[in-house]
C-alpha cells in the first residue's frame, strides 16, 4: 500500500500503479502472470473522472487483460479482493490483482462535498443535507438505544491513533485522550472533529491466486475462506439506524461459507471499518463479535486493545491510518495478511494469529462488506 | 465453461428516445418485473445475487448501487454495481454462479440519457483530465480522427460504410424497440450534418432511454426445475491500448482479444460462420465494420458477413437504428439475441437462429468491450 495522506502528489494512476507494484513484488510476480484485474474505487466524483475504472487500467495492469471494477461506495474497498475472490474461484482465471485507490483531494473546495449527489435528488437533497448530518444522526440513535456516552465512544479513537503510530503508512496516527476527543472541534453533535476519519489519497492491492498457482509461489499462502456482501433498502430513513442489520447479514453470508458459527471463537482479531469512532462498535455489533449494546463495554475493558483478548483494529484504523475510502478497506484487507503471516511488526497482535476478518461500509448507512482469511 | 449457465428471464421497457413517464426506477422496476415473470419466479426467495451495470456520473448520482436495490428486489441482499458494461456485467454474474455465490442472479443495466442535461459534458469527463482533455476535443471528435484513421489506414470506402448505416435503418424498421428506423437512400446521407469530419449526424447512434434486465440460472437449477433457457457458452471482456494512446487504429484489439477467449471456452473455433446472427456494437457506424473486421479471420469471410451471406449482422438495426442506451447498448444485443434464439423476434426472426455472438463497446474514449456467445 502506498502513503494514505491528505494530499498526495501522484495521480490516481500512479497510486494505483505504486500499489500494484508493491504486491506484485511481494508475490515475487510480474504482470505476465497476472490474468484479471479488479479495480475498486469509490465515486468518480472525487477525481472529476467519468468511468473512472477505465481512467485507472493503465496503472493498475489493466490493458490486455479482462478487468472489471467492482463498486459498492464504502464498502468496495473489501468488496474489491471479494470481486477477485470469485474471478479465481469460479475458474475463470489463476490469478487477479485486486487494487483499490482513491484520490480525494481533486474535489475543491472539500472532499465532503461529493458526497451531496450521493443523497436522493427529490426527497433529500433540497435539505443540504451532508455525510457526517447522517452519521451524527446514526451516532445519537446508537447512543440513546444501549445508554452509550460519547466519552465511551471516544476510547475508540483513543485506541486506534494510538495503534496507528506503528503504521509506516498512517495519516494521523497520534497519542490522544478521551479529553482530547471531547475537547475537539464540533462538527455535528456528537459528532467532533477527532470522531472522524480524514480525507486522504491512496492506493492499496493485493493478488490473488487458486490454490495451485500459489503453492508455486509460497508455502504459506493466506486463504480467503469467506466472502459475503449485503445492501439495504436505499430508504435510509425507513429503517432503525441503532443495528446494522445488512452487516450481519453479509457476515452470516461469510460465516456459512468459512463455516463458522462462533465468530469469537473462531477469529482471533478483526479489522472492522471505523470512518467514525462509533462505527467500530456499530460494526464489531454487527459482525456478531459483541452482543448488541456490548462493544463499548469491550471497549473500555480493553478486550480490543492490540494486546487484548480480540484486538479490533490493530492498524490503527481508517480514524489512525486514513481513509481513502476504496484503498481504506483494502488496507484492512492487508493488515489481516500481514497478521497472519506475522509480517506486521510493531503492529503484530502478542495473541496467535490463525484467523481474520476485513469489514467495510457504505453508501447510505446500507452496505456492508465482509472477507475472513486464515493461515 | 464449469458448471453451465442459462438466461430464463428478460425483461425490458422504455426505448425510446425520451421516456418521461417514468423514473429511473420506474424504469427497472418495470423492466425488472416482466424479468421475474418470464422467468416464473419469485426474486425475494430465489435470487440470490444482484449485479447492475451503472455508472455515477450518467445518473447523476454519486454511488449509484445505492439507488439501485429496491426496485428490482434486492434490498437486503447480496447486491453490487459493476461499473462497465453489460457483458462484463454477464461475466460477473457467471463468475457468481460458477463460484457458488448464487443458483440465480439478476443483472440490470439501464439508460436514462434523456436526464442528462449535457451528455457532451459527462462524455469528457471520462478523457485522461492530464493530457487529452486539455486538449479541448469532444468525444465525437476523437470518434472523427479514428474514424478517419481506420478509413484510410484499413482501405475502407465511404459507400461501403453508406450501404451498412442504410441496411441497420432498414433493419431497425422491423423491431419495435428501434426508434430510429428508417428507409434512406446516399443522398439522405449526404445531407446529414457534419460533426466532425468526416463523421456525419447520421454516423453516431441517438440516445435512448431504456430498462434491461435478465436472469441467469445455473445449469442443475435449470435441469431441476426443468426450465427451458439461452445458454452462455462462452463470455469475455477486454481492454486494449485506446489509439490515441498509441493503440491500432483498424483493429479494436478488445473486441479481437474477447472473442478469442469467448469462442474458446464456447469450444468454437474462430469462425464467424459458426454463428446465425451477430449483434456487434455500432455506436458510430464505423465501429461496426471496425469490429467486424476484428473479429473476421480475413477479408473475405468480413465481405461475405458485409454481402449478407455469412451470419445476419445487427437484425435488431443495433444501436444506429435503436438508439445508444449507454451502459445497457450491450443488454439490448443479448436481448434481442435471446429473443432471436428462443424464435421470439417475430419481423426480425433470423431463421433458425441458434447460436448468437454478442459484442460491446464501451464507448469514447475507452478501448474496453466484451463478446458473449449464446446458443439454444
Amino acid at each position: 500500500m502506498t502513503l494514505f495522506r491528505r494530499r498526495l502528489l501522484e495521480t490516481g494512476r500512479e497510486l494505483s500503479y505504486e500499489a500494484s507494484n508493491m504486491a506484485l513484488g511481494s508475490a515475487g510476480m510480474t504482470m505476465k502472470d497476472i490474468e484479471s484485474v479488479v479495480i475498486g474505487s469509490a465515486p468518480d466524483a472525487f477525481d472529476g473522472v467519468h468511468m473512472k475504472g477505465e481512467y485507472l487500467l493503465e496503472g493498475s495492469g489493466g490493458i490486455g487483460r479482462a478487468n472489471s471494477r467492482v463498486y459498492v461506495g464504502g464498502g468496495t474497498g473489501v468488496f474489491t479482493p471479494v470481486g477477485a475472490w470469485w474471478h479465481v474461484a469460479s475458474g475463470h482465471f489463476d490469478t487477479c490483482l485486486a487494487v483499490a485507490e482513491e484520490k480525494m483531494s481533486p474535489l475543491h473546495p472539500h472532499p465532503q462535498t461529493a458526497f451531496w449527489s450521493i443523497f436522493d435528488h427529490t426527497t433529500e437533497r433540497p435539505l443540504g443535507v451532508t455525510l457526517l448530518w447522517i452519521f451524527a444522526l446514526e451516532m445519537r440513535r446508537y447512543m440513546h438505544a444501549h445508554n452509550v456516552k460519547e466519552e465511551e465512544i471516544a476510547l475508540v479513537a483513543v485506541k486506534n491513533k494510538m495503534n496507528a503510530l506503528d503504521h509506516p503508512c498512517a495519516q494521523l496516527g497520534a497519542k490522544i485522550t478521551v479529553e482530547d476527543v471531547m475537547n475537539s472541534e464540533k462538527i455535528v453533535s456528537p459528532v467532533k472533529r477527532y470522531d472522524v476519519s480524514p480525507p486522504s489519497d491512496g492506493a492499496a492491492a493485493v493478488i490473488l491466486a487458486s490454490e495451485e498457482v500459489a503453492r508455486k509461489y509460497t508455502k504459506d499462502p493466506i486463504w480467503i475462506d469467506g466472502v459475503g456482501w449485503n445492501v439495504d433498502t436505499q430508504y435510509w430513513t425507513n429503517r432503525d439506524l441503532y443495528y446494522p442489520a445488512y452487516v450481519e447479514s453479509a457476515a452470516r453470508m461469510a460465516y456459512k461459507m468459512a463455516r463458522i458459527e462462533n465468530p469469537r471463537r473462531s477469529l482471533d482479531f478483526a479489522e472492522v471499518y471505523d470512518p467514525f469512532d462509533y462505527k467500530e462498535l456499530h460494526h464489531m455489533e454487527g459482525l456478531m463479535l459483541a452482543n448488541k449494546g456490548e462493544a463499548p463495554k469491550l471497549t473500555k475493558e480493553g478486550v480490543t486493545q492490540r494486546g487484548g483478548e480480540f484486538p479490533i483494529n490493530p492498524s490503527g484504523g481508517l480514524l489512525g491510518v486514513g481513509n481513502p475510502i476504496a484503498a481504506a478497506g483494502m488496507m484492512k484487507v492487508c493488515e489481516v495478511y500481514w497478521q497472519l503471516k506475522g509480517e506486521a511488526g510493531r503492529r503484530q497482535i502478542k495473541n496467535k494469529a490463525e484467523r481474520g476478518l476485513a469489514q467495510a461500509w457504505g453508501d447510505l448507512l446500507q452496505v456492508g462488506t465482509v472477507l475472513t482469511m486464515k493461515s | 465453461m464449469p458448471n453451465r449457465v442459462g438466461i430464463i428471464g428478460v425483461g425490458c421497457e422504455g426505448f425510446r428516445p425520451v421516456v418521461s413517464d417514468l423514473s429511473t426506477r420506474e424504469l427497472m422496476f418495470e423492466a425488472a418485473s416482466k424479468a421475474y415473470a418470464d422467468a416464473s419466479i419469485e426474486p425475494r426467495k430465489e435470487v440470490g445475487s444482484f449485479i447492475c451495470c451503472t455508472e455515477d456520473l450518467w445518473e447523476g448520482w454519486s454511488i449509484a448501487d445505492e439507488m439501485v436495490p429496491d426496485q428490482i428486489a434486492g434490498a437486503g441482499r447480496p447486491l453490487c454495481t459493476i461499473a462497465g458494461d453489460a457483458i462484463t456485467g454477464l461475466g460477473n454474474a457467471v463468475m457468481h454462479i460458477q463460484a457458488g455465490v448464487a443458483e440465480l442472479v439478476t443483472l440490470e443495466a439501464h439508460s436514462k440519457a434523456a436526464d442528462v442535461i449535457d451528455k457532451e459534458a459527462v462524455e469528457r469527463l471520462a478523457q485522461e483530465p492530464s493530457l487529452i482533455r486539455p486538449v479541448g476535443a469532444g468525444n465525437d471528435s476523437l470518434a472523427a480522427l479514428e474514424m478517419d484513421a481506420f478509413m484510410r489506414d484499413g482501405g475502407y470506402d465511404r459507400e461501403t460504410l453508406d450501404d451498412l448505416l442504410i441496411r441497420m435503418k432498414v433493419q431497425a424498421m422491423r423491431n419495435p424497440r428501434a426508434s430510429f428506423g428508417a428507409r434512406l437512400s446516399r443522398t439522405d446521407l449526404e445531407g446529414s450534418e457534419l460533426i466532425s469530419s468526416p463523421l456525419r449526424r447520421i454516423d453516431k447512434a441517438p440516445y435512448a432511454d431504456a430498462g434491461v434486465v435478465l436472469v441467469l440460472a445455473s445449469e442443475g437449477w435449470i435441469r431441476r426445475k426443468r426450465r427451458e433457457a439461452v445458454w452462455v457458452d462462452g463470455v469475455a471482456w477486454n481492454s486494449s491500448l485506446p489509439w490515441y494512446d498509441g493503440g491500432e487504429t483498424t483493429r479494436a484489439g478488445y473486441a479481437s482479444g474477447a472473442y478469442a477467449r469467448a469462442v474458446s471456452q464456447a469450444g468454437l473455433r474462430k469462425d464467424l460462420g459458426a454463428f446465425d446472427l451477430l449483434e456487434l456494437d455500432d455506436t458510430y457506424s464505423y465501429k461496426l465494420l471496425q469490429h467486424l473486421h476484428s473479429l473476421a479471420r480475413s477479408r473475405a469471410e468480413e465481405k461475405r458477413v458485409l454481402s449478407g451471406a455469412g451470419p445476419v449482422l445487427n437484425p435488431s438495426g443495433g444501436s444506429l437504428g435503436t438508439g445508444n442506451l449507454l451502459e445497457a447498448s450491450a443488454m439490448h444485443r443479448l436481448l434481442e439475441s435471446v429473443l432471436q434464439i428462443r424464435g421470439q423476434a417475430g419481423a426480425m426472426q433470423v431463421s433458425g437462429a441458434r447460436r448468437a455472438l454478442v459484442q460491446s463497446w464501451r464507448g469514447i474514449p475507452t478501448a474496453t468491450g466484451g463478446v458473449a456467445v449464446l446458443s439454444g
